[in-house]
């Protein structure tokens, strides 16, 4: 298979167009299915916006009922691309298994639902490709690589976009820190305690199910070029912890005194080379 | 977006925006319509998120909605950030950018070198004029694509019903299941579908000029509103049981076969 890249799709049953895989299979097998229950075609596979049976795809749509025991692994180890990635109904019954499944063949996996009111932004971006699928003459007015693009860009977002996001999400918490050290006592108002105090609780929250403690993005973001030079790890690392212990004390405690002002600063210089790295492949060090 | 220091945040984590809205007031600048935006601050979650602040003020100021003068912020290094073509706008008048975590005494600085830009032509630099219209003109081709798609689901939908009523006698329960079924598709089915088209006539019938019915579409949409009131109106008597299920098979067969017209012209000016 020539292609780098193939997404999957695992899609409800729906009848009309867009609204899931019947659709897409009735596009193309209706002469030859008229019993759906029955179907073999479990699995469908597109290339340039058209179905096809050929070994060269860049689009896998399956079946929500068929993504069960070894057929993922039958799949899969069909897919030779070197960039795989997957979206799965949220309905899907074995939708949880499958997540740590592929997880550990560090394969991206991203859920989506087709049933809230046009703000999920997975489903609005696999709703064109399936209707370019389905109708493929409207392809001419959105080519469906620049469709395919948009999906890909949005389950499987580039090392780079990703960097910029966790280093922000990083260090925000520490922003206010930096700011309030600045200020001339007399002009600190009311209301930097609460969000100080708000900030604080953002740098020690633990992981708890979908929400990320700091650390762990920390660790995602230097997980993001596997060539990270060591040093480049290492430093970010020690900065974090030393601040997150500076940051364990009560808010009053942090705010008596500015050295953890340079600390945050020379953190931020440390993410900002990892970012780099992650990006231009510059390898300038954190002191 | 946040006022308290008069001047205008956009920052969508809200310990943030605090932080600097508190941070301004202690600066007492003399300008107070600064906007303050995040170079990543989003108002819709379904957009790339990178560098949408700047796209917002990209589209502030392109649509003349806002001239304050702007200060973005940002965690990257300017010298990095000017080589992205979605920065172009740092390049327009009155805009500076701060790269966080900054010195308070030299945000002020930035600040007080802000004037307010007088001509409303001059709110942005050539080049993000230009990506602008780029961004424009790929916005309208999706809303025509979804445009298309909603019609296609109109026919999809109502040409289904149809075959159910056809196929069974008039007084069986799978005819008065599709009819119940056909209830659900509320009166202003058909004009919600034409309304939206008014916000894409103009480009459609410039882009697809050469295949010149497309400006009969107007018309031909009043008539599918029309065939497609006739049929609710036939849809409600039979309801009422005042009404012969056949009168309104005939009616929907005129709705779809309007709707059909309009589709065959727009997938015909599509192919073009």
């Amino acid at each position: 298979m020539s292609n780098d890249r193939v997404i999957i799709i695992v899609l409800g049953e729906g009848n009309y167009v867009n609204e899931g895989w019947t659709a897409i299979h009735t596009a193309n097998y209706s002469q030859e299915c008229t019993d759906i229950t029955e179907c073999i075609h479990n699995h469908i596979s597109v290339k340039d916006g058209k179905i096809t049976s050929s070994i060269d795809y860049d689009l896998v749509i399956c079946r929500e009922n068929y993504f069960v025991n070894d057929n993922v692994n039958n799949l899969l180890n069909n897919i030779t691309a070197q960039n795989k990635v997957v979206a799965i109904h949220k309905n899907a019954t074995e939708k949880t298994n499958y997540e740590t499944f592929f997880r550990q063949q560090a394969i991206r996996v991203n859920l989506f639902s087709r049933y809230q009111d046009g703000s999920d932004k997975i489903w609005n971006n696999i709703k064109p490709v399936l209707e370019c699928i389905v109708n493929h003459e409207s392809c001419v007015i959105n080519g469906y690589k620049d469709l395919f693009d948009n999906l890909w860009a949005v389950l499987a977002p580039s090392p780079v976009d990703e960097a910029h996001s966790l280093r922000a999400e990083i260090l925000t918490p520490f922003v206010p820190f930096h700011l309030y050290y600045q200020i001339d006592n007399e002009k600190k108002e009311d209301g930097w305690k609460d969000i100080l105090k708000s900030c604080c609780m953002e740098i020690n929250k633990e992981d708890n199910g979908e929400v990320k403690s700091l650390g762990t993005k920390l660790d995602e973001l230097l997980k993001l070029k596997t060539d990270l030079p060591e040093n480049m790890k290492t430093a970010p690392l020690k900065a974090f912890y030393e601040l997150k212990e500076y940051f364990m004390q009560d808010e009053d405690e942090c705010i008596k005194t500015k050295d953890s002002s340079s600390r945050i600063t020379k953190f931020a210089d440390c993410l900002e080379n990892v970012v780099n790295y992650v990006e231009f492949g510059d390898t300038s060090e954190c002191l | 977006m946040s006022v308290a220091s008069e001047c205008k945040i956009y920052e969508n984590n809200g310990i943030l925006r605090n932080a600097i809205d508190k941070a301004i007031l202690s600066l007492n600048l003399t300008a107070k319509n600064i906007i303050f935006i995040n170079i990543s601050y989003h108002e819709d979650r379904n957009l790339n998120v990178l560098y949408s602040g700047m796209k917002h003020i990209m589209t502030l100021r392109g649509e003349g909605k806002d001239s304050s003068p702007v200060t973005f912020y940002g965690f990257e290094d300017i010298s990095r950030l000017q080589n992205k073509p979605e920065a172009s706008i740092l390049n327009s008048p009155a805009v500076k950018y701060i790269k966080m975590p900054f010195e308070i005494d030299q945000l002020k600085e930035i600040c007080s070198k802000l004037r307010p830009v007088n001509k409303r032509n001059r709110l942005l630099d050539e080049e993000t004029k230009k990506l602008l219209t780029e961004d424009k003109d790929k916005e309208v081709q999706l809303q025509i694509r979804g445009f298309v798609h909603a019609w296609r689901n109109g026919v999809t939908y109502l040409t289904a019903l149809l075959n159910k009523l056809s196929e069974y006698q008039s007084d069986s329960l799978a005819v008065q299941e599709s009819i119940n079924e056909l209830i659900k598709y509320r009166a202003d089915f058909i004009s919600v579908k034409c309304a939206s088209y008014n916000g894409i006539q103009d480009f459609v019938e410039q882009k697809f000029k050469r295949g010149k019915k497309i400006t009969a579409l107007p018309k031909m949409m009043q008539a599918c509103k029309k065939s497609y009131t006739t049929m609710y109106n036939r849809l409600e008597k039979v309801l009422k049981g005042k009404g012969a299920v056949s009168a309104l098979i005939s009616a929907l067969q005129k709705t779809i076969d309007n709707l059909k017209e309009v589709e065959d012209l727009l997938n015909e000016c599509i192919k073009k």
